[in-house]
């Protein structure tokens, strides 16, 4: 009993950074603009939010805050894709390499330390020695709760408004959208600044689960939450749906390792391999939005 | 207007971290042009830059986007150094160092072959599948070098045989001494130049060529598409794991975790820079190996991590300049 919630609190902690960066991730590439800048959305998410609650000593402020590094990151990344052009994957791996070395600047500026901030002592740790213990710790993030409104307000948003629809549009078919009077760039943008507001959130999901930030800390979940948008097929719902199976995979390694003799490298492994087996058609069609992978000229 | 785009963002990041500009990048340029132990690194930098770079232009001349050779690049390292280590400790250079190769090309030609396989037999996107196989030897290398390939305490493979290291470009010119160049720049440049021959001046070569004009085009002529596109990430993927020429046998002597990360992403941006050519590309990889070094010349003024923004920064320049939709065959 102790084992079960030790593990279903270890998947409430490790799903959120990978659920918000998937649904940014489909929100970005609905558009039709791919998107391997997650990895970088989450380190800049997770660095505001540790170091504007340090600062002003609430959470709740470092989430605001996170959510407008989020705008700002998508407008950067926007700015690049959008304004300038720039080929959209070759342009997000550029920005993972600067995120991932502004932030080391800019800890090290804050805190003469380019490895880690001061940890955070806002939020009193539960001792997370017990099953109980754990669950409560878990519970108590705050993003945890923002989880379930960001899908379904995401579905609402593709299903039944404007921007959602335009989106959509503007992925599958830019020409016509541009006929029917939806301008590209201003949608494309849109899409960018609201995905990677949305993924920043797993950013600060990482580092006020952590309690501080930690250089490179988003080690690849980016791209995990890359193949949860595959499998969920540009979906919010389905695509979070993957997000929770592969913190499940994830919380799975930690309660198994050390106990049973499987190489957590086979664990780990899965989700690409599984990605790579629907992308190439084997499980199921994985149909991506048709502007996706061009040039983004339409 | 890219150069000076990326010249403002390394001034303004420099004095973000609290640094006079003009001091450190003069610091940068004397570290690393001003003296033949800095040119040396630099070119050490440069040289696994080189045989990424031509990876990616090799796929992007036929058309595919190969942004796995970061994968293929890790793949190329695990199998130098497993097979350089494997071989008897008297195997002479003449046979160690070519065997060592075909090791690495196998290595990422491997791994870059799945991705043209998978694209050329079912339509898969090589953007995806190399993104995910990126992920997949990551966390194969990841765990063989911390587990099953690992020697004692450390966590590294065995050193591969005397006679397959790479010789020291520092022994013979001495103003390189001490620097990490070896003779896997000459390796890395002529491949850079017979990637592009066979690709201009053999038949092989102007298949795929007609397959980066555009996949109709190619079929039309009678070129089986699938199988020329399997067979240029192949060839894309085994240049990719050639950079185990330097970073193994040149370098390190052995694989470790970690070793090689990055160098097939900045690959990326030294093939449009270098706009998929091999005298751009080289420069390319000069440019962005100065880049890399010259963050540690300065390491004590600003933190390394402050040229890596000016490198990102190029790398949109790349980006924005280069990848116009037009072809680059």
């Amino acid at each position: 009993m102790n084992a079960l919630l030790a593990f279903i609190a270890q998947v409430l902690t490790v799903t959120p950074p990978l659920l918000f960066a998937a649904l940014g991730g489909v929100v970005s590439e609905r558009a039709g603009v791919a998107t391997v800048a997650l990895e970088g959305y989450l380190l800049g998410g997770a660095f505001t939010a540790v170091v504007l609650s340090l600062a002003t000593h609430s959470v709740a402020l470092g989430l605001l805050a996170t959510l407008a590094a989020g705008a700002a990151m998508g407008l950067v990344f926007a700015l690049c894709v959008v304004g300038l052009r720039a080929q959209p994957i070759v342009a997000g791996v550029a920005f993972n390499v600067l995120m991932a070395s502004l932030t080391r600047v800019l800890l090290k500026v804050l805190y003469d330390s380019a490895s880690n901030s001061p940890a955070l002592a806002t939020v009193t740790r539960a001792g997370a020695s017990t099953g109980v213990a754990s669950l409560v710790d878990a519970m108590a993030q705050p993003t945890l709760w923002l989880a379930p409104v960001a899908v379904l307000g995401l579905g609402w948003m593709f299903r039944d408004t404007v921007l959602g629809l335009r989106i959509t549009a503007v992925g599958e078919h830019p020409r016509a959208a541009q006929t029917r009077g939806v301008s590209l760039s201003r949608v494309r943008t849109e899409a960018l600044v609201l995905g990677a507001m949305v993924a920043a959130l797993g950013g600060a999901a990482l580092g006020l689960h952590q309690r501080q930030f930690l250089a490179y800390m988003s080690g690849g979940r980016g791209f995990l939450a890359l193949a949860a948008v595959i499998l969920g097929r540009w979906e919010p719902r389905r695509a979070a749906l993957w997000a929770v199976a592969l913190g499940a995979l994830q919380a799975l390694e930690a309660s198994l390792e050390g106990v049973v003799p499987v190489p957590s490298a086979l664990l780990q492994a899965m989700p690409f391999a599984l990605t790579l087996l629907v992308v190439s058609g084997k499980l199921g069609r994985a149909r991506a939005p048709a502007a996706l992978g061009s040039s983004g000229e339409g | 207007m890219a150069a000076a785009a990326v010249l403002l963002v390394l001034n303004v990041s420099v004095w973000l971290a609290g640094a006079a500009p003009r001091e450190v990048l003069v610091r940068v340029f004397a570290g690393t042009f001003g003296s033949g132990y800095g040119l040396g690194q630099t070119l050490a930098k440069a040289t696994p830059l080189i045989f990424t770079g031509t990876a990616v232009a090799f796929a992007l001349r036929a058309r595919l986007f190969n942004i796995g050779a970061e994968g293929q690049c890790l793949a190329g390292v695990l199998g130098c150094a497993v097979l350089g280590a494997a071989l008897p400790a008297s195997t002479p250079w003449v046979l160690a160092v070519p065997l060592c190769a075909l090791a690495a090309m196998l290595g990422g030609g491997l791994v870059g072959g799945l991705a043209g396989w998978l694209r050329g037999r079912f339509g898969t996107h090589e953007v995806l599948s190399t993104l995910m196989l990126n992920g997949l030897v990551s966390v194969l290398t990841t765990w063989l070098y911390g587990g099953p390939l690992r020697v004692g305490a450390q966590v590294h493979t065995r050193d591969v045989v005397a006679g397959a290291r790479m010789p020291m470009l520092g022994h013979g010119v001495t103003a390189f001494r001490g620097s990490a160049l070896n003779l896997s720049l000459v390796l890395a440049v002529a491949v850079a130049f017979a990637a592009h021959l066979y690709l201009t001046r053999t038949r092989g070569g102007l298949a795929l060529r007609a397959l980066g004009g555009s996949e109709q085009t190619a079929s039309a002529l009678g070129i089986a598409v699938g199988p020329a596109q399997l067979r240029a990430m192949t060839v894309s993927g085994a240049i990719a794991g050639l950079a185990a020429l330097h970073l193994v046998l040149g370098v390190k002597g052995y694989a470790e975790q970690g070793l090689g990360v990055g160098v097939g992403f900045v690959g990326l941006a030294v093939a449009l820079v270098g706009a998929a050519r091999p005298v751009g590309m080289v420069l390319a990889a000069v440019l962005f190996g100065a880049l890399a070094y010259g963050g540690l010349v300065v390491n004590a003024m600003v933190p390394a991590d402050v040229l890596n923004v000016a490198q990102a920064a190029a790398m949109v320049a790349a980006a924005a300049g280069a990848l116009r939709p037009r072809s680059f065959s």
